[in-house]
C-alpha cells in the first residue's frame, strides 16, 4: 500500500538504546488511530555498517543503506529525499533525528498541520519538553525557521527549491532551507500538537560540535551577505585554533536576504526566553 | 545498586532529631549506648512499618483531578516515559469523576508505557468531585513499590536526566532526599493546545536553605526524589485536610527531619503556570475570580502551614538559626508541641506497640553493655 509519508533517519554511530527508543515510538505512531501510513528509510553515515543489524533487530528489516562515509546531515537527507520523491505516491518527506522519540500522535498532527496551510513548505514538530525558544505565531503557527530535528518537507517545496544546501556539513542547513522556502512563498510553520521528545536546547556542546556550528555559521553569513556574523564566527573558529573555511561571497537573492535574520546570533530570531 | 540502609545512613537524620531519639532511649535505659540504640530503633521501625521496597525502582506519583486536563496529563506522562531512569513506575493517582475516566486514563498509560522498556504503570482511581489532593498523594504513595519516590502533578513535566541524576546523588551519598533545579514556565491556552510564553530559572540555590524554605516554598513537588529506605519508619504522607499547600507542609516536615543533597546543574523540571486560573497556587496571570478563589483556598491552609513552618524551624541547626529572620521563628498561638517532641512521643508509643520490640531493644542495649 503506498505510504504518503516517507521518513528518513540519518545515522552516525548511534547507541542501540537510542535507536530502540526511536523504533518503539515509530511503532507506537504506526499503531495510533488516525496516523498516516509511512515508510522508514535509514542512511548510515557511520564508518561501518554495523547498525544494519541493529535496525533490522528493531523491526525495520528493509530500508537501511550504508552511505559509504560520513556525508553530513544535509547531504544524507538530500539523498533520502530524492529517493522518496522519486516515488509518486510520497506526498511528504520527514527528517527524523535518531535521538528523537516521537509522541504517538506526532506524525498525525504533523500531516494535519501541513493540510491546514494553502502552500505548506516546511512543518516542524514541537520539541518537547524544552522547545526551542524561537517564536511562532500561536494563531497561524508560522515561524521564522524550522529545526531539522523532526521536519516535514513537502513535495511542492522540494520541486520548487530542492533540499538542503550540501555545503553545510552539519548545523544551519535547516535555517538556510527555511529562509529559501519563505522567500519562495511557502509557509514555514510549527505544529504545536506534534510533539517530539528531544533534548537540544541548553545541551552542552562538544568542542567538535562548536567547530561544526561555527563553520556553518561562516558559510551561512557569507551566503546571505552578513559580514558581521561572518566575522563573529571566524573569530570563534580562530579562538579555537581553527582556520575558517574558504568560500565565495553573497549569492542569496534579495528575497532570501529579506527572510534572513542575523541579529540574534545562532537563534536566528528573537527568542521568547 | 545500593542495598538496605546501613549504619552510615544514620547521618542522614537531622542532628536534632537523632539527639532527641537518643535522649528518649536514655529514658528507657539510662546506661544504654544511645547512639547505637537510635540505629536499632530506626531499623526496627523501618522493617515494621515500611512495605517491601524494590531497590533501584523509582516510583513517580502523578496526581490528576480531571480528564478535562487529559492533554496536559498526556504531556506529563510523555515526559516520564522518556526519562533516563530505569526502572521507573508511574503511579497515576486520579480522582477524575467523569464518565469513562478509568478507560481514558488506562489508555493514556498504555500509550506511554509502550514507548519505553522498563517503564511500568498502575492506576489508582478514586472518583471524587471534591479536591482530594492530599488523599490522592497518599493513595499513590501507598501503591508505590519503589525505594525511590517522586511526585509529578499532571500539568508539569520533567526533563530526561532529572530523576536519573537525583537517584544517582542519593546512591552516591548518604542523604534521604535529593533536590534538583526547576524552571517556572508560563503557558497560555490556545485553540491549538498550550503556548509557552516564557521560562525562567527557579528553585533551590547552591546549598539547602531551610530558613528560606520556611519563608517561601521555592521547591516544587516534582523537583525532588525521596529515598524511602532512608526516611525509615517515618511515614511519607501528605496532610489530607489541607485545601492547598499540602505539598509545602509535607516538604517542611521532610526538611525538618532530613537535610537533602542539592544536585547542581541545569534545571531538570518545569513548574507550569497556566493563565486560565486553574493552578492551585494563586498567581497574578490568572483571571481575577480565580485569584480570589485561590486566595481563599490558600488562606484556609495557612495556619497548618504556619505550624509546619514552626516545626521545621524547631529542627534547625545552630548555623541555620543564625541565618533565620525573627518572624520565621514565631509559632502561631495554640500551636502543638514542636515536631521533634511529638515525633519522639510517637516513636516511644510505636516501639511499645510493636510485639517484642521494646524487650528486644532493652536486651540489645543490655548486651552491648556487657
Amino acid at each position: 500500500m503506498p505510504a504518503p509519508l516517507r521518513l528518513g533517519v540519518v545515522l552516525y554511530r548511534n547507541s542501540s538504546d537510542e535507536l530502540e527508543r526511536l523504533a518503539r515510538s515509530l511503532r507506537a505512531a504506526r499503531a495510533e488511530p488516525g496516523s498516516p501510513s509511512f515508510e522508514v528509510t535509514w542512511l548510515d553515515n557511520s564508518p561501518g555498517d554495523g547498525l544494519r543489524r541493529t535496525v533490522a533487530d528493531l523491526g525495520f528489516p528493509d530500508g537501511y543503506a550504508h552511505a559509504g562515509g560520513n556525508l553530513g546531515f544535509g547531504s544524507a537527507h538530500d539523498r533520502l529525499m530524492a529517493e522518496a520523491f522519486a516515488d509518486p505516491s510520497v506526498e511528504h518527506y520527514v527528517c527524523v533525528n535518531p535521538d528523537a522519540t516521537l509522541h504517538p500522535r506526532c506524525l498525525a498532527e504533523l500531516a494535519a498541520e501541513a493540510a491546514r496551510h494553502a502552500r505548506p513548505g516546511l512543518i516542524e514538530a514541537r520539541q518537547f519538553p524544552d522547545e526551542h525558544p524561537k517564536p511562532y505565531d500561536p494563531r497561524t503557527h508560522e515561524t521564522p525557521w524550522c529545526s531539522g530535528c523532526l521536519l516535514l518537507v513537502t513535495r511542492a517545496l522540494y520541486q520548487a527549491i530542492g533540499g538542503f544546501d550540501e555545503r553545510f556539513f552539519m548545523y544551519c542547513e535547516d535555517v538556510d532551507l527555511s529562509w529559501r522556502a519563505r522567500a519562495a512563498g511557502f509557509t514555514v510553520a510549527l505544529a504545536p500538537r506534534a510533539l517530539v521528545h528531544h533534548v537540544g536546547t541548553g545541551r552542552s556542546r562538544s568542542h567538535q560540535m562548536e567547530l561544526l556550528m561555527l563553520r556553518s555559521g561562516v558559510l551561512l553569513g557569507r551566503k546571505y551577505g552578513d559580514d558581521a556574523f561572518v566575522r563573529e564566527c571566524e573569530g570563534g573558529l580562530r579562538a579555537r585554533g581553527e582556520r575558517p573555511p574558504q568560500g565565495s561571497g553573497p549569492e542569496a537573492s534579495a528575497a532570501e536576504r529579506a527572510a534572513a535574520d542575523f541579529s540574534h546570533g545562532f537563534s536566528f530570531a528573537e527568542v521568547r526566553w | 545498586m545500593k542495598g538496605r540502609p546501613t549504619d552510615r545512613d544514620a547521618s542522614a537524620f537531622a542532628p536534632e532529631l537523632a539527639a532527641r531519639l537518643a535522649a528518649l532511649l536514655r529514658q528507657i535505659d539510662p546506661e544504654a549506648d544511645a547512639e547505637r540504640g537510635v540505629l536499632e530503633v530506626a531499623k526496627l521501625l523501618s522493617e515494621a512499618s515500611t512495605p517491601p521496597l524494590e531497590d533501584g525502582l523509582l516510583s513517580v506519583v502523578v496526581r490528576n483531578h480531571t480528564t478535562k486536563r487529559a492533554d496536559l496529563l498526556d504531556e506529563a506522562l510523555f515526559s516520564l516515559a522518556c526519562s533516563d531512569h530505569r526502572p521507573l513506575e508511574i503511579v497515576l493517582a486520579s480522582q477524575a469523576p467523569e464518565m469513562d475516566a478509568r478507560r481514558q486514563l488506562e489508555e493514556l498509560l498504555a500509550r506511554h508505557t509502550a514507548l519505553a522498556e522498563g517503564v511500568t504503570a498502575r492506576l489508582v482511581h478514586a472518583p471524587s468531585r471534591h479536591d482530594e489532593r492530599g488523599k490522592l498523594a497518599n493513595a499513590g504513595i501507598a501503591a508505590a513499590r519503589g525505594r525511590y519516590l517522586a511526585f509529578l502533578d499532571d500539568d508539569d513535566v520533567v526533563y530526561p536526566s532529572h530523576h536519573a541524576s537525583l537517584v544517582r546523588a542519593l546512591q552516591d551519598g548518604d542523604r534521604a532526599w535529593a533536590v534538583g533545579r526547576a524552571r517556572k514556565v508560563a503557558i497560555t491556552r490556545t485553540t491549538d493546545g498550550w503556548y509557552v510564553r516564557s521560562k525562567s530559572r527557579w528553585g533551590a540555590g547552591d546549598a539547602f536553605d531551610l530558613a528560606r524554605l520556611a519563608r517561601d516554598n521555592h521547591v516544587p513537588v516534582h523537583a525532588y526524589v525521596v529515598d524511602r529506605a532512608r526516611v525509615r519508619g517515618l511515614r511519607v504522607m501528605f496532610a489530607e485536610d489541607l485545601p492547598a499547600q499540602e505539598d509545602y507542609a509535607f516538604l517542611l516536615r521532610l526538611s525538618g527531619l532530613f537535610r537533602p543533597t542539592i544536585v547542581d546543574g541545569p534545571p531538570g523540571c518545569e513548574y507550569r503556570f497556566r493563565d486560565d486560573g486553574t493552578n492551585a497556587t494563586p498567581h497574578a496571570d490568572a483571571p481575577v475570580a480565580a485569584q480570589v478563589a485561590g486566595a481563599r483556598r490558600w488562606s484556609r491552609s495557612e495556619s497548618a502551614v504556619a505550624r509546619a513552618r514552626a516545626e521545621a524551624v524547631a529542627l534547625l541547626s545552630m548555623d541555620e538559626v543564625a541565618a533565620l529572620s525573627p518572624e520565621s521563628v514565631t509559632a502561631p498561638a495554640g500551636a502543638p508541641a514542636p515536631l521533634r517532641h511529638r515525633l519522639a512521643d510517637r516513636l516511644n508509643a510505636a516501639v511499645k506497640r510493636l510485639p517484642g520490640v521494646h524487650a528486644f531493644l532493652k536486651a540489645t542495649l543490655g548486651k552491648d553493655r556487657r
